[in-house]
């Protein structure tokens, strides 16, 4: 049966020990309720289904568990204000969608009072999930952007929430959640994944969602770690910018349709094609310069064993360094000899006008 | 915190504050905000006590570059106007603009630094963290430091602006030892990219009468961008500036272009979506710093010296701001070798070109000697 109207168990404040709580609370409010009168697919206190964003769906392995033992443990669900209405499901998703799958009639059910606080719920679904919550920022921020819509106080979600899932109670701490949580679900998903820092996340949050929802569309034929994301999306953006181009505009640029339709690459090869090619339009007088330098170090090393170039890539210093790798005099005196020729000397001064400015 | 005192404000530049009612509260006693929004943090002004030492080497200055080595005495933060690529927006932690309103401190501060080398010419600046006439109230503290500065032997004063608020300084007896300097960039720069700012003409306007009132005039084209059009546009600004200016009143002009780290480059695309002067080919080099690549930059300051030869400012010191010793070598055909070498250069330019201010003859042995500890603390 159902709680009805007004009545409501007269508990200790039992502190932030959400568990507990729940706990002192379950000889009273276990039931057995019919199926149909629990809601959870629009319940309020779904976050397991949101963590199914993030985390991919339940694994077959419980349902298999299930079948075995049954539901050993009740669902856990709150009573809505107007008697007669669905209790809103707290916990026990996946029980309840193998229940309804076996076509259970009822099944066992806590039920807190309608006016039990939504943040002590949230403290308990923060315990409860927290071995995924506390595994990286993707996670938690999508707890926080959970418990916001609780509508929980402002006081409540720095004192109370943020505590509960292993953060210091600050308004700029909860400012900087939310901020990533507003991510898409693909690109939050990914955060998860690759487990990036705040500092990642946040980065993530500044660049056009289409640019964004491009490159989570391209993570199965791209390596992608978080420097390597943030070069990317980086380059796109500052080449849109410059150009006063929309991304699809730049990505119909001949460098990048090369690399992109060319499906013989591993993502490995990809990748590096890729970012070479967003340098070579991002950074023209860089790249070109390099490349220049590229050319004449090849010619020189192949003329002079055991000599090794090179010089600073980003061209603010303008020497190059000669490094000798020898294994005997006589190859010293061979390298030496080929070096004074007026062809590599040549060569040398060559790439040295070419890094004076 | 508390102000030590109130600064009287004259009726004719209450007017020029954009809310004198604002200003007018802050000059009772009350304490620093301490903002953290760097935009709010612009409208509300702190009058302050001075906090320990103020003065102090620019804290730009690094080894690595030929550096003017200019000193600076921090008595003001922030800056009332607002331009897209200023570091403050990354740097402050305290975000109220604050002015440091016992001028009598800070130049018993100065003076008992300048009397330890009297050999030496202390170029002193009031910008390395705001706008030094950025509002009517800054520029009555600079009226005080002005003052205060006529009676040093061996300092000037640097008074560095993208405003045109020089009427209340015109007839203040300064000596010659107070430089107003302005950073100028083209007309287009300046509206899309230094809000609040005075346009060209009204700097160039104001540069005219402080000139006639016998200041004298730096220029700072830095940071110079990049822009469709760059060529002409700094061409053109060249041509106006000297339109009014003589090259006589020009003590000095400084060349840099765009600058900064990575972490500015966030925070410059955040609080300015449609600026795109980050979004220019730049590259990180060892001092952690975006540039324009060193090929570019040579050639965007050499087209400026060349625009300045043609006005006939080549007369003037010219010197580039934190630049490596190749780059001056690319443009120079007797570049310094050194900091010490610049800071001499400096010293010397003034004692040749403005004899009657009677500047300390410089010596270059004592340059050197007094840039070694810069070196050696590097190594």
């Amino acid at each position: 049966m159902v709680l009805s109207v007004g009545a409501s168990a007269v508990v200790e404040d039992p502190g932030h020990n959400g568990i507990q709580f729940v706990q002192n609370l379950h000889y009273d409010m276990t039931k057995r309720i019919p199926i149909e009168l629990i809601c959870a697919k629009d319940s309020s206190y779904a976050f397991s289904k949101r963590l199914c964003s993030i985390q991919g769906h339940m694994s077959p392995g419980l349902f298999e568990s299930l079948d075995q033992s049954g539901i050993l443990n009740p669902l856990l669900a709150k009573a809505q204000p107007r008697q007669g209405e669905e209790v809103q499901l707290i916990d026990g998703f996946k029980r309840y969608e193998w229940a309804r799958k076996k076509g259970l009639s009822e099944v066992a059910i806590e039920v807190l009072p309608a006016d039990f606080p939504d943040v002590q719920v949230g403290l308990f679904l923060a315990q409860e999930h927290f071995h995924v919550i506390g595994e990286t920022v993707a996670a938690k921020a999508l707890f926080i952007s959970f418990a916001q819509g609780l509508s929980l106080e402002l006081s409540d979600m720095v004192e109370t929430i943020l505590p509960a899932v292993g953060l210091a109670p600050h308004k700029s701490i909860l400012d900087k959640y939310l901020l990533v949580s507003r991510l898409a679900d693909d690109v939050l998903a990914f955060c998860h994944q690759k487990a990036f820092s705040i500092k990642r996340c946040i980065n993530l949050s500044y660049y056009d969602p289409h640019l964004l929802a491009w490159l989570m569309g391209m993570k199965e034929y791209l390596h992608l770690t978080a420097s390597v994301c943030e070069e990317i999306l980086d380059a796109m953006n500052d080449i849109m910018k410059r150009e006063k181009l929309s991304f699809e505009e730049v990505l119909e640029k001949e460098e990048l349709l090369e690399v992109l339709s060319d499906h013989t690459l591993s993502p490995n090869q990809k990748t590096t094609r890729l970012r070479a090619a967003l340098r070579h339009i991002r950074q023209p007088t860089l790249t070109g310069i390099n490349e220049e330098l590229e050319d004449w170090r090849r010619k020189l090393e192949r003329r002079c064993q055991g000599l090794g170039i090179s010089w600073d890539h980003s061209l603010e210093h303008d020497h190059i360094n000669l490094n000798l790798t020898v294994t005997s005099l006589s190859q010293l005196q061979e390298t030496l000899e080929k070096l004074e020729e007026s062809a590599s000397l040549e060569a040398i001064e060559t790439m040295l006008e070419r890094l004076r400015a | 915190m508390q102000a030590l005192r109130c600064i009287t404000i004259e009726p004719g530049l209450v007017q020029r504050l954009k809310d004198a009612s604002l200003w007018a509260k802050k000059l009772e006693e009350a304490p620093s905000p301490k903002l953290k929004d760097y935009r709010k943090g612009k409208r509300h002004l702190h009058l302050d006590i001075k906090r320990g030492n103020l003065f102090h080497l620019c804290a730009s200055l690094d080894p690595k570059y030929i550096c003017c080595s200019t000193h600076v005495t921090a008595h003001v933060s922030n800056c009332p106007f607002e331009c897209t690529y200023c570091f403050l927006q990354n740097y402050l932690t305290d975000t109220t603009l604050t002015l440091v309103a016992d001028t009598d401190a800070i130049l018993r501060e100065i003076r008992s630094q300048i009397a330890k080398e009297p050999w030496r010419l202390f170029r002193i600046g009031t910008w390395e963290l705001g706008d030094s006439l950025g509002n009517a109230l800054i520029c009555k503290s600079a009226i005080e430091l002005i003052e205060g500065f006529s009676n040093f032997p061996n300092a000037l004063l640097k008074l560095r602006t993208k405003g045109a608020l020089v009427e209340p300084l015109l007839n203040v007896e300064h000596k010659g030892r107070t430089v107003i300097s302005w950073s100028v960039n083209p007309q287009e720069v300046v509206v899309r990219e230094e809000i609040g700012t005075a346009s060209v003409q009204k700097r160039i306007s104001a540069m005219k009468k402080a000139a006639q009132a016998g200041f004298l005039i730096g220029l700072h084209f830095d940071p110079m961008l990049l822009f469709e059009g760059w060529e002409n546009g700094y061409k053109d600004l060249v041509h106006q500036i000297f339109a009014a200016l003589k090259p006589s009143e020009v003590c000095w002009i400084s060349i840099g272009s765009l600058r900064f780290n990575p972490e500015m480059k966030k925070k410059i695309e955040t609080n300015y979506p449609r600026s795109r002067i980050t979004s220019q080919e730049m590259v990180l080099g060892d001092d952690n710093k975006f540039r324009y690549v060193r090929h570019v930059r040579v050639r965007m300051y050499r087209h400026l010296l060349n625009c300045l030869t043609e006005v006939g400012a080549d007369g003037c010191l010219l010197y580039l701001c934190m630049e490596r010793p190749n780059v001056w070598k690319a443009l120079f055909n007797q570049p310094p070798k050194s900091i010490g070498e610049l800071d001499f250069m400096f010293a010397h330019s003034m004692y040749r070109r403005f004899p009657k201010l009677d500047f300390p003859k410089p010596s270059l042995e004592a340059y050197l000697k007094a840039a070694e500890p810069l070196y050696e603390k590097r190594n």
